[in-house]
């Protein structure tokens, strides 16, 4: 099945690859060149939190970040050895089902009553926040980067629903395609050069418009996306950056809010500290998001998105995962209590290039049946 | 009133566009040679069109006729010969219960039958009466007699009777007159034309019929049809009246459409497929856009603003959505947006749109000698002839692969003798839209060899196909295949060589209108031949295709 | 392809133009081999469409060996007695092209129409049974019959236009009452009742045709053969409606049975449930084409998402696709795999329905064409690679049986166009954007 896969594939999978850096199919240019505009656009394709997954030599999945074990405790797990059913037994809603419900939304930091395995491993995805390497950080799988901060990685790596083929990332693929609500574009501007350039500018937006596959299914690059400016304002992020090597870095960390819909209900996300560094590789971008995930935010969001059914599709129990989440906290500790707040965490970003318009810019003085203007080198001239 | 409409007895006279004096333009015999009267069969759209003017667009279904054979250039000709086998009629018959079911739904009667019946569970042929007699008069383009009414009438009685349900006996009946010859047949008949003794003409109906099925792509209406009855289309003055103002009626755009759909062979991007392993920006549906975009940009370029036929082969204004954006790569919103390429773009004329360009391409990769035989066919009315039969096609199927481009392959066909002859007449301009790959997206090279877009035509060098679409503006093939495919069209008729000098004639007329579309159809709804009725002429398909031929063979 | 490439067309130039008339299809379906019912009369071609939810576990349902005498894994092996009538083709894949991904929905839309849906989740045009149902089963009582085993109507993968699902037969009972109730003109009985509808219409395209009177004079003699041709295709209609409302002709075949007993049926998606309904409605409709009622049926046996329920297991066959876990040892799923042996033995059934009824010098099934479809191939991802397609029955002898037959990555699509060529459709190319297809799968093809 693989195999064929890539032959059927082939055309979009190698574009990325060899084209490289020239703008195809509108521009040619080295990678050096100053994009069309000096700017240039990508809208995620896929986003999902970075779970560094162990391999064997054959390729296959050796765990070896769960020394305990995956998490084999979910939700439905949970109520089925808190709520026996042998033969005549019966409970009432109020005491079962409701108290188990009323746990999830009220939930406490107490000591779980299940066991819990979490990530043992030194290996992870995930950026250095605090420029500091210490006992409980990680190391990056190719041993480059030391110091990685990815706490929220210790507490989610050993939960099926994290991993790699599960639901949970299967919905969140999905849904970040097809609901227009989660529509996100990174722009970059200031640009003289794809590769290297020591100031650029990115910023970040809400997009309005579908995302696009081409005839074989792959995303298709060069779509155009309008910039949200109604009701997109709260995920306006922006920040300095550089291109070293055709890596983006940017440079001012800074909190980041991104639209979140999916199964059930629509979220927002917020993550302190936002930094990314990802790379370019002409229609694409694919890369990683640092920083720290506000825990009532990040928890109250995930059960917003899926109902208890969703959920107990990856051995995932929410109210145990909050407690993990709090036991393992390292950020933003809160000035009364003392307690920290947040986790330090990192997101897996893929994009594919767009076009973008911004409305204050280009639709005003567009002509009159409300068509774009005629634009720039990248527009018109192919 | 200046309307310039004059018919003098014998019809001697070209009819000019309003504000123009009439010339005198041919003797009597170019007058004569007509066209022949016909049994046309509507098309899809046609057949669509009437029905829906009748019950209101929401009234429709998705289903096809048997396609069309292209006779002498043009879809339209074929109506007045194609067959109609039982499946044809089984295709019929299922449109008209599907539409017939429409009408009569509790959701669409309140609005479409125009009275309830006394009791619903029986018959009420008052009522039936009543809306029968409305369709049968919008629908049926000569009118029936009474007593044929009368029995459809009895018949929806009965069977409301029989199934004991007046809307069931009522659907009967409409699934019948929407299947009758009466409405997807057009049987035009002659009478003797009282202002030329011994010679024929349409009768009114059958000229109003001609004049709507041309200008508006539908049968005609019943106003049309009650100013025929009077007489009208026989009176110069009223005549003119008439057809102006079926040239200021909206559905005069309807009209256009149809015929440059049928001219520039849009109906083949229906089922145009691409390989999405090579063109994987080719998206679904960009298909149907790009014969969109061709029609809208023909019908702003020749109806909104009133241009110059000719411009529509350089003009860069076209409008575009989003999936054709993605193909030219532009910046796009949602909907059909207008949009002017800029002048350094390659992109300029309908030769450049993907309606052309991926047309008359391969599923796999572009074809200079498709895309050349295919400006040849549909824009110039010349005629490339088939490849003969002792070619041997191993160099261009089985190509080198040290030759990247599509040049460098094709001269294999000009170094071949007999290959030489007709490829001479298609590969030179059809090399200079190498820059567009099979789908239509632009390209600096094909394999990393650079594409070379000069070419000729007829003579003519240029550059790029910028030059090639300037070449074919000012090319006199471009407004006479236009005239001829007009004429051809309007009268659903080959058109004999011994027309040639009154095509001529319309050219010169549409060069002094400034090659705008209105006064051309103009004067062809007013042309006395439009309205005579010839005789037949022995095998004429033949001898044109010939005689066309010939005329590329002589301008190579 | 012999069958049909010794079919002749008739191409006839009238006026220039060429036309192309098909033979009737009774002649058509002449064969030389002498398969015709017993009373002499030819065997019109017949078509049935089963499906089963949420494809294979890919290891323990495709056979390693192509060609014939392949062996039947452990999924499939229920059908291993009938490998004399079914060909296993595998490997299909469904082209989605630019359209999303929508779990269970995306695979049958384009396995069904050949086309990838539209704006959303919409089929871009009919199904294909309902195409070959207007071709070969317009003239029958029933153009087609559409039943589940889920005991919902709402399962239906037949649509007659984009908005116009075919409701599924969902109780045994009253399908049994609408095929052999009181409206059934037993072919075999004495008394007949012709349909007040068809009377009608047949009736009134009468009426229409007397407009040849008028029509008639306004035509010269070259376009009166054209007039002609068009009056002769509505006698053809007409003739299908004094077909429709004339005593049929006795069918030994069409015998059917008493009434089904549901009441022990409960209407959910347990599997006991399902599986007895499966079998009551496969008898139903195999008995409605042997009565000749109609030529073009459709069962399902699941939803595409498959609901059915495994009695003492907490979670129906989609949520298990989903989470439950690969057996190391096994390398499936294994209750999943449970769910699709049991669609296993519910296709054989189906196939053993036809087969037990007697017809000409064999039996029913040897006069069908039979595809069984799925909307996934790998569930658990919604993949649309590797999809599966059975064909059971030898259409009239035109058909090789006992076939595994890997198609090596084609569309669906063509099994589609196969089929249409097989029933006598003069059909050049089938699907839409990367599954449009012109060829066939001839190596199933006598």
């Amino acid at each position: 099945m693989k195999a064929h896969r890539s032959i059927l594939q082939k055309a979009s999978l190698a574009s990325a690859v060899i084209v490289g850096f020239g703008v195809a199919g509108t521009t040619a240019g080295a990678n050096d060149a100053a994009p069309p505009g000096r700017s240039v656009a990508y809208a995620w394709t896929e986003r999902h939190e970075a779970v560094y997954e162990s391999k064997d030599k054959d390729g296959k999945e050796a765990r070896l970040e769960c020394p305990n074990g995956l998490n084999d405790n979910g939700i439905r797990e949970q109520m089925a050895a808190l709520f026996p059913e042998p033969a005549g037994k019966n409970y009432k809603l109020v005491d079962a089902h409701l108290a188990r419900e009323a746990e999830i939304w009220f939930p406490n930091t107490e000591a779980d009553k299940f066991p819990f395995h979490e990530v043992g491993g030194t290996t992870a995805y995930g950026l250095n926040l605090d420029g500091k390497v210490k006992p409980s950080d990680f190391t990056s799988p190719d041993g480059q980067v030391k110091g990685i901060d990815n706490q929220f990685y210790r507490a989610v790596g050993c939960i099926p629903s994290y991993r790699e083929g599960s639901s949970q990332r299967l919905f969140y693929t999905q849904y970040l395609e097809s609901r227009p609500f989660n529509r996100t574009v990174m722009e970059l501007t200031d640009v003289d050069s794809l590769e290297n350039d020591d100031d650029v500018t990115v910023t970040t937006y809400r997009g309005l418009h579908p995302l696009v596959r081409d005839a074989q299914g792959e995303f298709q690059a060069d779509t155009t996306q309008l910039v949200d400016t109604a009701w997109g304002r709260d995920f306006v992020w922006a920040s300095k950056a550089k291109i070293v090597n055709g890596v983006l870095i940017t440079t001012k960390p800074n909190d980041l809010a991104w639209p979140n819909e999916n199964h059930t209900n629509a979220s927002i996300d917020r993550m302190r500290e936002v930094r990314f560094e990802m790379k370019l590789a002409g229609e694409k971008i694919e890369g990683l998001m640092g920083g720290y995930f506000d825990i009532e935010n990040t928890y109250h969001a995930l059960i917003r998105r899926f109902d208890s059914h969703q959920i107990s599709y990856g051995k995932l129990a929410a109210g145990s995962l909050y407690k993990v989440l709090h036991r393992l906290a390292d950020g933003y500790p809160d000035p009364v209590t003392g307690k920290n707040t947040a986790i330090s965490g990192a997101l897996r970003v893929y994009g594919v290039r767009v076009h973008l318009i911004h409305p204050e810019k280009e639709v005003a003085d567009a002509p009159q049946t409300g068509g774009p203007r005629p634009t720039q080198a990248a527009g018109g001239g192919e | 009133m200046c309307l310039a409409a004059t018919m003098l007895a014998g019809g001697a006279f070209v009819l000019a566009s309003a504000g123009v004096a009439a010339e005198p333009a041919k003797d009597e015999k170019a007058a004569e040679v007509g066209a022949r009267k016909h049994l046309r069969l509507l098309t899809t759209q046609q057949y669509l069109n009437t029905v829906q003017y009748v019950f209101g667009p929401d009234i429709t279904v998705d289903v096809k006729f048997a396609p069309l054979m292209r006779t002498d250039g043009v879809l339209m000709a074929a109506t007045s010969i194609a067959g109609v086998g039982d499946a044809q009629l089984e295709t019929y018959q299922k449109i008209a219960n599907l539409l017939s079911t429409q009408v009569i739904d509790p959701r669409n009667r309140e609005s479409l039958i125009p009275c309830k019946p006394a009791d619903e569970k029986a018959a009420d042929r008052e009522c039936a009466g009543k809306f029968l007699t409305r369709v049968i008069d919008a629908l049926y383009f000569v009118p029936p007699p009474k007593e044929h009414i009368a029995r459809l009438v009895d018949e929806a009685g009965t069977s409301a009777d029989r199934m004991q349900n007046f809307y069931a006996g009522l659907q009967v009946v409409l699934e019948g007159v929407l299947l009758s010859p009466s409405v997807l047949l057009v049987a035009e008949k002659e009478e003797p034309d009282p202002k030329r003794p011994g010679q024929m003409r349409l009768d009114a109906s059958s000229q109003a019929a001609r004049l709507s099925l041309f200008l508006w792509n539908a049968a005609p209406d019943p106003a049309l049809r009650a100013a025929a009855n009077r007489g009208d289309l026989f009176d110069a003055r009223k005549r003119s009246r008439l057809v102006d103002a079926m040239l200021a009626s909206p559905r005069l755009e309807t009209g256009v459409r149809a015929f440059f759909d049928d001219m520039f062979g849009l109906e083949d991007l229906e089922t145009l497929s691409k390989d999405s392993t090579v063109y994987p920006y080719f998206l679904g549906g960009v298909s149907d856009q790009a014969r969109e975009q061709t029609l809208r940009t023909v019908v702003d370029q020749l109806l909104t603003k009133n241009g110059d036929y000719r411009d529509i082969f350089t003009s860069r204004a076209t409008f575009l959505s989003p999936q054709l954006g993605i193909l030219y790569g532009v910046k796009t919103l949602p909907g059909w947006n207008a949009y002017e390429f800029p002048p350094e773009a390659q992109r300029a004329g309908i030769l450049t749109h993907a309606s052309f360009l991926a047309r008359a391409s391969h599923a796999t990769r572009s074809s200079a000698t498709l895309r050349g035989k295919a400006l040849r066919e549909l824009i110039m009315c010349q005629k490339v002839p088939p490849p003969p039969a002792n070619v041997d096609f191993s160099a261009v199927e089985n190509p080198d692969p040290r030759l990247r481009t599509a040049r460098e392959r094709v001269n294999q066909h000009l170094e071949n003798p007999v290959c030489a002859g007709c490829h001479r007449i298609t590969d030179p301009i059809g090399l200079s839209l190498e820059k567009f790959d099979g789908a239509g997206r632009y390209r600096e090279t094909e394999r990393g060899a650079e594409i070379d877009p000069s070419g000729t035509l007829d003579g003519k060098e240029f550059a790029d196909v910028v030059g090639l679409s300037q070449a074919l503006r000012d090319s006199p093939a471009l407004p006479s295949c236009l005239v001829r495919r007009a004429y051809s069209y309007a009268t659903a008729s080959v058109v004999p060589p011994s027309s040639n000098a009154m095509l001529a004639q319309f050219g010169k007329t549409f060069a002094s209108d400034g090659y705008r579309l209105r006064p051309l159809l103009r004067a062809i709804a007013m042309d006395p031949s439009f309205s005579v009725v010839s005789t037949p002429t022995p095998a004429p398909e033949k001898s044109a295709a010939v005689s066309q031929s010939t005329n590329v063979a002589s301008n190579n | 392809m012999n069958g049909f490439s010794r079919r002749r067309v008739l191409r006839g130039m009238l006026n220039g133009g060429a036309v192309t008339v098909g033979l009737p299809l009774l002649n058509c379906f002449l064969n030389g081999n002498g398969n015709a019912l017993a009373d002499g009369k030819p065997i019109p071609p017949r078509f049935a469409l089963w499906s089963w939810g949420l494809g294979h576990n890919r290891d323990v349902f495709i056979p390693k060996k192509i060609g014939s005498g392949f062996e039947f894994p452990e999924e499939i092996e229920s059908l291993e007695p009938l490998r004399q009538h079914i060909n296993l083709l595998t490997n299909f894949t469904a082209f989605r092209d630019s359209a999303g991904l929508t779990g269970h929905v995306t695979g049958w839309i384009i396995a069904r129409t050949g086309a990838p849906p539209v704006a959303g989740n919409n089929l871009s045009g009919e199904t294909y049974d309902i195409k070959i149902a207007n071709q070969i089963s317009r003239a029958q009582r029933f153009k087609t019959l559409t039943a589940t085993a889920t005991g919902s109507a709402r399962t239906s993968y037949s649509y007659e236009d984009p908005n116009t699902p075919n409701p599924s037969e969902y109780s045994p009972l009253e399908f049994y009452t609408r095929l052999f109730g009181p409206e059934f003109n037993n072919p075999n009985a004495a008394d007949f009742k012709p349909s007040p509808r068809a009377m009608s219409r047949k009736s009134a395209l009468s009426a229409v045709m007397e407009e040849s009177a008028w029509l008639n004079q306004r035509v010269g003699a070259e376009d009166k053969a054209r007039l002609d041709q068009y009056f002769s295709g509505l006698r053809h209609l007409e003739k299908q409606f004094v077909q429709q409302l004339t005593k049929p002709e006795p069918i030994a075949a069409c015998n059917p049975s008493a009434a089904p007993n549901e009441a022990e049926l409960k209407m959910n998606n347990e599997s006991p449930f399902v599986v007895k309904r499966n079998e009551m409605m496969s008898d139903l409709l195999a008995m409605a084409i042997a009565c000749d009622q109609t030529r073009v049926v459709n069962m399902s046996y699941a939803d595409m998402s498959s609901n059915t329920i495994k009695p003492g297991y907490e979670k129906p066959h989609h949520t298990s696709s989903h989470e439950e876990a690969v057996d190391d040892k096994l390398g499936y799923q294994p209750v999943c795999s449970w769910f699709v042996r049991r669609s296993m033995e519910g296709l054989a059934y189906f196939i053993k329905s036809f087969e037990k009824i007697k017809e000409g010098d064999g039996s029913l099934l040897d006069n069908m064409l039979i595809v069984a479809d799925t909307g996934d191939a790998n569930a658990r991802t919604h993949g649309l690679l590797d999809m599966p397609m059975f064909t059971a029955g030898r259409a009239g002898g035109k058909l090789k049986t006992g076939l595994h037959i890997d198609v090596n990555g084609a569309p669906m699509s063509r099994m589609t166009l196969t089929a249409m060529r097989v029933l006598g459709m003069d059909v050049k190319t089938f699907g839409g954007g990367s599954n449009t297809t012109s060829e066939i799968i001839s190596d199933i093809l006598v």
